[in-house]
């Protein structure tokens, strides 16, 4: 039976196609945009409302073996928000550390229809994608860590880019991952014996490899590969006074670095807020955010997301092992740690951003003014959810960032710092088509997701509807938490701020097709098992943990 | 004609050594290789039909008589959907996807669900949910660690190849194995395990609690009073100390000896908190010595499917947690539940014998491949494929790791796994309307 | 005797629920209160004895050993099963972990009952 449907006579933004707030009708046939569809075809009347794409969460920790292990550790954070099940719906909990219904219930009566996991260790992968499958509704992809693996690190020492570029493309299949994730390189490898890096020419111990190298090998890999997305990068130094210049010179190891793929940029760097810290200690941190920002908008090649803070509690969650280890010495709050053998960390500290606090505040001016500062074509709105905040408060972000107003009173009830800040003198509020370039647009584009992030013929009708008066503030919040309508494949999924339905989403993977390398490297890779304490055939997750497996097969290049 | 399927996961303990190589003769397990004595049972007992459920029985009248699983699961949706308070109880031996569908089942008959963490590491869940958990996969303990120390647990006994394939004896990337680490055991008996240590600590029992946070004092250049404490004297606690902070990696593995002795959750909070104040100076880890080889799996299921990790009540549509009140035992002790469904566990023979005797009080249904006294008790019992070895699913090892497990030979004729078990009574719940 | 007791696991305790849950390889391995030689003998007991053990919450009755593994005076070790629950109270202290270890008994020479195989336990109004 062909589902026809036309939205009718919605605002619609579309910012890839340059669509910015015309009346017109969006046609949907069989889970896709089409141009027209059949005079039958039923009719949705959405005179007065505003129509854009579903939203793409870039960067986003919601499934796998830290986030739950977050939520195990905080039972307080589960029970602050809990509802029971319905007819439709099962329970949900959870506020920073959501299950798995409140993370596809939450994202999708926002609008949003595609979320993309930050971070997967590979030897827990089958973890993620149990998780992942869980969640109803939405799409899925994920980011496979690999900036502290030790083969990778083997590889870059001994100058072997085939074999890397190999490994990569089989680790990628073996996590089912979508594309390559770099946490504080080398850094979570010196946490292994309780060490660190310092920044981007550190040796990393034992290895003698430095992040510059990991960060730069790795790029030349996912470029070999032609994946459909940049390498993601936490860079180093996270959360440290001053770390800026370390943010600086990551970047600038990438300047010539080049790509063929639509996307663009060569590389993403993650919650950059968190990364553009200047002062040396806690008693001069401040922001320097307009620096950062100015190197983001002067280069060419390179996306960023915010990180930006949200008051009150949220839960610390990263593969930076070391960080969380440093947060925990700093407000002595609970802390749990996990070493992956042979590849990576991960750490988990709840945290607390108050008004009233000096550091936090500067944090959260960091962010909006990074998102106030850099070309909205570049950078792309996340709270590092749990990070710096819950993803529920990305419409509150999106409220600041269009109403200066809204700063304004804000900031009367922060510490005086915000008084000095950059951000108080920043008159600029976003419009609605710059929300979308942020929000869905700009990220879809930069994840190499073509059938996502707009409306033309051809993309998923993933659409979302929202009750927003395109020109005012008024009931903003509200209206983006709480969608009018949101399908997914041309399904009505919310109406009203109401789950509808629940259908299963894709999972998205790269399967690169093998070289003439492979045999070697598998060679070499049953040497390194002896390392790992599962079999080498045990390690790949199996496609049949992943919903409606959606492989992505990259062009081979000669 | 033997055959021989290698890289096979042993379901018995936490370890879920997936090393085992299995040779099959005329498609029944011949023998296998690399298993402990504990896999070697383990494997062995599948062929033994003497001890295993072979077809589902519903008592009527005095007797139980075979019937069809249709009739089977019939009976037990019945019973479980009039049932006022219905505990499903055990999960710890069996795959993901029957845990997955038990929490739907649980929230879907606004029952409680609870697996036997609550009598195992519930206590040590809880001190994580106070302390965290700072720790690492076995590998990184293989790799790096110098000094691994066991303390309240027995690893020669209970998870036998800990020692020789994870931990002490292997070679490592940066260690040669055994000659290159110190092996400490803490137990007031002097076990197998202790025989072999360089370093054995006999505390008395019940006095973890004082041991730990003396050792804390200690590492924070404190001084305490003796001439012992616990039982350890002042100078081995302090040669302790030295070996900690010395330590370039150190590993704590700690058992039951401290979830179940005096003090529970407090005396796994203590050892959580010594190896949180260590990495100040030094890197250590904590590991919880997980007994069943997927108790792990339920806590992780539990948790992503609920946000809490067990002892989970449904009885108002959505998830409540506190073990003390919600936790199986004190459920059952406080005559809260009126019927009960077992699965991959032995609760008549496991549990306090006060909560054996209630369970036998009330309508329960048992899904378990072999006979048990919870079988032999239960009103409906439901057999089923051994999970690992008749039946594929997913288990996550002590550390986090998860793995698959596989079938390797066929059930005896017509048996289901669990997970179709329990599917097959949720979606006939389901069939039946909302409640 | 008073007797601190523990309970736990064993590798044959371990194998017996896996090869013969309800018969005699496990009741052989379970059925046991593993004690110090010291112990044992100030009872009058030699090794393979029958003792009724009482605690608070029941009793039971079973077959003496010296534990291989060493048990300082005043330790008794049985290892986990049907008889191992009779002893063991139900009382969890709001935790949800009843008193497995650490539980005070009285151990005293057996003469007249025989040890109750599995299938009498388990909580029976009649055991």
């Amino acid at each position: 039976m062909k589902a026809e449907l036309v939205l009718a006579n919605g605002t619609v933004y579309d910012p890839a196609n340059g669509i910015a707030g015309e009346r017109m009708d969006i046609c949907i046939r069989e889970g896709k945009i089409v141009e027209r569809v059949s005079e039958g075809a039923q009719r949705l009347d959405l005179a007065g409302k505003v129509v854009m794409p579903g939203g793409v969460d870039v960067h986003t920790h919601v499934t796998g073996s830290k986030v739950n292990a977050g939520r195990i550790m905080r039972p307080e954070d589960v029970r602050s928000n809990v509802s029971p099940r319905t007819p439709l719906t099962r329970s949900a909990s959870g506020f920073t550390v959501p299950n798995v219904y409140q993370i596809g219930y939450t994202y999708a009566r926002m609008g949003y229809t595609t979320l993309v996991e930050a971070a997967v260790p590979p030897l827990k992968a089958r973890h993620t994608h149990e998780e992942l499958s869980a969640i109803p509704i939405l799409d899925k992809a994920s980011l496979v860590l690999m900036g502290n693996n030790w083969l990778i690190m083997k590889y870059l020492s001994e100058g072997r880019d085939d074999l890397l570029r190999e490994y990569v493309a089989w680790l990628l299949e073996a996590a089912k991952g979508y594309g390559i994730k770099i946490v504080n390189p080398g850094g979570t490898e010196a946490w292994g014996w309780g060490r660190n890096v310092e920044g981007v020419r550190d040796k990393v111990p034992h290895f003698g490899i430095t992040p510059a190298e990991i960060i730069k090998g790795l790029l030349q890999a996912n470029e070999g590969l032609n994946l459909p997305t940049s390498v993601h990068l936490h860079a180093n130094r996270l959360g440290k006074p001053g770390n800026y210049s370390t943010t600086l010179e990551t970047m600038e190891l990438v300047r010539n670095a080049t790509t063929r793929m639509p996307r663009g940029q060569v590389l993403h760097v993650v919650h950059l807020q968190f990364h553009s810290y200047g002062g040396d200690g806690w008693r001069n941190f401040r922001s320097e955010a307009d620096k950062v920002a100015a190197a983001v908008n002067s280069s060419s090649n390179i996306t960023v997301d915010a990180g930006a803070v949200v008051f009150g509690w949220s839960t610390t969650m990263t593969a930076d092992g070391p960080f969380e280890h440093d947060l925990q010495r700093l407000t002595h709050l609970k802390w749990t740690n996990a070493d992956v053998e042979a590849e990576t960390g991960a750490g988990v500290v709840p945290h607390f951003y108050s008004m009233k606090n000096a550091v936090s505040v500067v944090q959260w001016c960091t962010g909006l003014e990074l998102l106030l500062l850099i070309k909205p074509d570049r950078i792309f709105l996340t709270t590092d959810h749990p990070n710096a905040g819950s993803f529920s408060k990305y419409p509150q972000i999106i409220h600041l960032l269009m109403s200066r107003k809204y700063r304004d009173a804000m900031m009367e009830k922060l510490n005086p710092v915000c008084k000095k800040s950059v951000l108080a003198s920043l008159d600029r509020e976003y419009t609605l088509y710059d929300i979308v370039k942020i929000t869905r647009a700009g990220t879809a584009k930069a994840l190499g997701l073509l059938q996502k992030g707009h409306l033309a013929p051809g993309a998923d009708a993933d659409v979302a509807v929202y009750d927003l008066k395109p020109d005012s503030t008024e009931g903003l919040e509200k209206a983006l938490s709480s969608a009018h309508l949101v399908l997914k494949d041309g399904t009505t999924v919310v109406r009203d701020g109401r789950i509808l339905a629940a259908p299963i989403g894709r999972t998205y993977w790269v399967k690169c097709p093998p070289t003439s390398k492979r045999d070697e490297m598998i060679d070499g890779l049953r040497e390194h098992f002896r390392y790992y304490t599962i079999q080498l055939g045990n390690y790949p997750a199996s496609e049949e943990h992943l919903m409606r497996s959606s492989p992505v097969v990259p062009e081979v290049s000669s | 004609m033997a055959s021989m399927v290698p890289d096979v996961t042993c379901p018995f303990c936490g370890c879920l050594c997936d090393d085992v190589r299995v040779v099959l003769e005329g498609g029944k397990v011949k023998e296998i290789y690399n298993g402990c004595a504990l896999s070697q049972s383990r494997f062995a007992e599948v062929r033994r039909t003497e001890n295993r459920n072979l077809q589902p029985l519903v008592r009527k009248g005095d007797t139980k008589v075979p019937v069809s699983y249709d009739e089977a699961l019939n009976r037990a949706v019945e019973i479980l959907a009039d049932a006022d308070h219905a505990l499903l109880y055990g999960w710890a031996s069996t795959s993901c996807e029957a845990q997955i569908a038990g929490i739907e089942l649980a929230e879907l008959l606004g029952a409680s669900i609870d697996d036997t963490s609550s009598v195992c590491h519930g206590p040590s869940t809880i001190g994580i949910q106070d302390v965290g958990y700072v720790t690492a996969t076995l590998g990184a303990v293989k790799n790096r660690a110098d000094v691994v120390m066991y303390w309240g647990c027995n690893p020669f006994h209970a998870h036998p190849r800990h020692i020789s394939r994870y931990t002490v004896f292997p070679r490592g990337y940066f260690r040669k194995g055994r000659e290159d680490r110190k092996l400490v055991v803490v137990d007031p008996r002097r076990t197998s395990s202790s025989r072999i240590a360089d370093l054995y600590v006999q505390p008395e029992v019940g006095h973890d609690y004082e041991i730990l946070n003396a050792l804390r004092a200690m590492l924070r250049g404190a001084k305490v009073a003796g001439p012992t404490v616990g039982g350890v004297s002042i100078e081995t606690l302090q040669q302790m100390v030295e070996m900690m902070k010395r330590a370039e990696f150190g590993a704590l593995y700690f058992g039951l000896g401290l979830s179940m002795s005096r003090g529970k959750h407090r005396n796994v909070e203590a050892a959580l908190q010594l190896v949180r104040d260590l990495n100040a100076q030094a890197k250590w880890v904590i590991g919880a010595m997980r007994g069943h080889y997927n108790v792990a799996g339920f806590n992780e299921v539990c948790a992503w499917e609920t946000g809490f990790p067990f002892s989970v009540d449904f009885t108002r549509g959505y998830p409540r947690y506190n073990p003390g009140e919600t936790s199986a035992v004190d459920l059952i002790s406080n005559g809260e539940i009126d019927a009960i469904l077992t699965i991959a566990s032995d609760p008549v023979s496991n549990l306090p014998a006060e909560v054996a005797g209630k369970i036998r009080t009330m309508p329960a249904i048992a899904v378990d491949p072999f006979k048990t006294l919870t079988t032999e008790a239960a009103d409906v019992v439901m057999p089923s494929a051994v999970t690992g070895i008749e039946g594929p699913g997913t288990a996550y090892r002590m550390d986090g790791v998860p793995i698959e497990l596989r079938r390797i030979c066929e059930p005896p004729q017509g048996l289901l796994r669990d997970d179709e078990i329990v599917q097959g009574m949720l979606q006939r719940l389901k069939g039946m309307g909302s409640r | 005797m008073d007797l601190t007791l523990i309970t736990g696991r064993t590798i044959n305790q371990g194998r017996g629920t896996m090869t013969d849950r309800l018969g005699g390889f496990h009741q052989r391995n379970s059925a046991v209160i593993q004690m110090n030689g010291d112990d044992l003998r100030e009872l009058g007991l030699d090794t393979r004895s029958l003792v009724r053990v009482t605690s608070a919450f029941g009793q039971v009755v079973l077959k003496a050993e010296e534990a291989e593994e060493e048990l300082p005076r005043g330790l008794a070790y049985i290892p986990y099963g049907p008889w191992a629950s009779t002893l063991v109270g139900s009382d969890t202290g709001g935790t949800g972990m009843p008193s497995f270890k650490g539980m005070k008994v009285r151990v005293q020479r057996e003469a007249a009952a025989d040890i109750r195989p599995a299938t009498a336990l388990g909580g029976r109004a009649d055991g």
